[in-house]
């Protein structure tokens, strides 16, 4: 069965109220939504609540939903742009970036989880520099490990259009990684 | 306009991320386009390295249900079986009123009637208390691992034999699980909370269980050696409760995050990261919040009581913490105090506490102590300050100190 034909499936599934179907939509699809999440508010607990809402949101309107033979992720991409376009409206600037406990209980070598989680707040803050488009080819490319060609359907953009926007965004964000280390 | 560097930058790139060359490897093929590829080569590399955070096992577990808990619940709605329900209900009534027209209105036809529109009220109410019983029904639930590392075994139930655990093994009432020394296990129940045992622990799992909507929550472990780290979703309802009994106390939250450690005598510490913890010993209750610790001292040699009780939620006391009915006095008059639970004595699961062996190290030593206002135990007649010790100053039959009763 094709991924194409799972997916429709499992939207009808889940239009129907069917909770395993719900369920499994979350497995398959709430890390990537997570990190789109983050990678807009840098901060780990707000992102992990505006998931949730995400995700209450999909079940929501997915009765509304029409499924056209494209990833289902970039619809939960519209529903978490949303969420973070409504939180940032409802409370204005973006939070602070906290140090990173759960990578510290979980990793014995602190040294190494505290260098991990610097570099990651450097890497969210120096995102927020990108174009909307910029931000989700590094997210997709690098992040989410996508072909150009999974990119360029979620993106709703030809091959060639991705390969051009990885390019640019990857210059973007290294001059905005070394202006903050000059600046 | 293409850039031809989008082109190359592309290769590279899929070469990289396949593994099938190193990044000099990459830029040998391109000498002209090296000093301009590396750094966006390099910083690709980068990011993939940190940028793939995940969410926190517990918060992807609330998550999950915050959004299953929107989901329209089509089982109760019953949509189908309603219809259908109402379709014959109103098919019975109609042929009724036929027969009610078609023939005289004699007694035993009457009755039949009233027989029969009973029998269709009982199809058309029936199903919805049918409904809201089964799902009060308390059943078994489950957890499963979620993290795993070293050499952790399990027992399916006492006495059966010891297994290697894995990721992903399902667990439920009358497991058991150990670490070995250098290992440890995330445990992550029904309801999404967690919790991790470290390296050299012994936990059994005494009860999963939960209404089959969810409600009352139960999770109770019996911990009786090393250490573990939980971190509760914060209960839904009254009746839900998250313990961790250990030999000579019971910690009860209503979602926190704090560390129980047992060592091999029993002694129990209790060290609180986020909102509180009622930690009970020897009928006793203290309440430990973040940033604090309690310890319980081993009960004395002989004994091989538990500490284990019953707690029950008490709305006289702090809203974050449940605390228990046991057979000590002090447990008993606040049992007293508390809302009877559906479908539970009140004292269903008590057992005996340790107060009924002499134990004069066995109070609950918390940083708290006093900030909560409970009251102290009476001393035990063993122990030094209780007027029966020998060595109290009070002591009725002191030698030199006349009898207050004389």
């Amino acid at each position: 069965m094709s991924i194409r034909v799972d997916e429709g499936r499992l939207v009808a599934r889940a239009k129907r109220g069917d909770s395993s179907a719900v369920a499994e939509i979350y497995t398959r699809h709430h890390a990537a939504v997570y990190r789109y999440v983050y990678y807009r508010v840098s901060d780990e607990s707000l992102a992990e609540d505006l998931t949730a809402t995400v995700f209450v949101r999909m079940v929501e309107s997915i009765d509304r939903f029409q499924y056209r033979d494209r990833p289902l992720l970039t619809w939960l991409y519209t529903i978490a742009r949303n969420a973070v376009i409504d939180h940032h409206r409802r409370d204005g600037a973006v939070g602070t970036i906290p140090l990173d406990e759960r990578l510290l209980e979980s990793d014995h070598d602190v040294e190494r989880a505290v260098d991990r989680a610097l570099s990651r707040q450097r890497l969210a803050k120096a995102m927020s520099h990108l174009t909307e488009d910029q931000r989700q080819v590094i997210l997709l490319k690098f992040i989410e490990g996508l072909s150009n060609e999974q990119a360029a359907e979620i993106l709703c953009k030809t091959i060639g259009a991705v390969k051009s926007l990885q390019h640019r965004a990857l210059a973007a964000l290294e001059r905005a990684l070394t202006a903050e280390l000059s600046g | 306009m293409t850039d031809p560097l989008d082109d190359i930058l592309d290769d590279c790139l899929a070469k990289l991320i396949a593994g099938t060359s190193s990044l000099d490897e990459c830029l040998s093929g391109y000498p002209e386009q090296a000093d301009a590829l590396r750094p966006l080569l390099q910083l690709a590399r980068e990011v993939g390295d940190v940028g793939r955070l995940q969410m926190s096992p517990s918060a992807s577990e609330s998550a999950r249900e915050r959004m299953l808990a929107a989901v329209p619940d089509s089982r109760l709605r019953s949509p189908a079986r309603g219809t259908a329900l109402n379709r014959v209900a109103s098919s019975v009534v109609f042929w009724l009123g036929t027969m009610g027209r078609a023939e005289s209105r004699q007694p035993t036809t009457i009755l039949l009637h009233a027989a029969l529109v009973a029998a269709v009220l009982l199809l058309v109410v029936l199903p919805g208390g049918v409904l809201e019983l089964e799902r009060s029904v308390v059943v078994g639930r489950t957890g499963a691992l979620i993290g795993l590392v070293g050499e952790v075994e399990y027992q399916e139930h006492a006495g059966s034999a010891w297994q290697e655990a894995s990721v992903g093994r399902t667990f439920e009432t009358g497991w058991r699980v150990r670490t070995r020394d250098g290992s440890s296990v995330t445990l992550r129940f029904f309801d999404g909370s967690l919790t991790v045992l470290r390296a050299q622990t012994d936990l059994m799992v005494e009860e999963l269980s939960s209404r089959r909507d969810g409600a009352a929550a139960v999770v109770v472990l019996h911990q009786s050696l090393g250490e573990t780290h939980s971190e509760v979703q914060t209960l839904r309802d009254v009746d839900s409760r998250f313990e961790i009994h250990t030999p000579v106390a019971v910690a009860t939250v209503r979602g926190t995050k704090f560390d129980v450690s047992v060592g091999e005598d029993g002694a129990t510490q209790v060290t609180v990261t986020e909102g509180s913890v009622g930690v009970l010993s020897e009928g006793k209750m203290d309440v430990v919040r973040a940033g604090n610790l309690a310890s319980v001292p081993p009960p004395l040699p002989t004994p091989t009581l538990r500490a284990s009780v019953s707690l029950r939620p008490t709305p006289t006391l702090d809203d974050e913490f449940a605390v228990a009915g046991a057979e000590s006095d002090v447990i008993r008059e606040m049992a007293g105090r508390l809302r009877p639970r559906p479908g539970r004595s009140p004292t269903s699961t008590a057992r005996p506490l340790p107060r009924a062996t002499p134990q004069p190290t066995g109070t609950v030593a918390a940083t708290t102590a006093g900030e909560e206002g409970e009251t102290p135990p009476p001393p035990h007649p063993e122990h030094p300050e209780h007027p029966e010790h020998p060595e109290h100053p009070e002591k009725p039959d002191k030698p030199g100190k006349p009898d207050k009763d004389d």
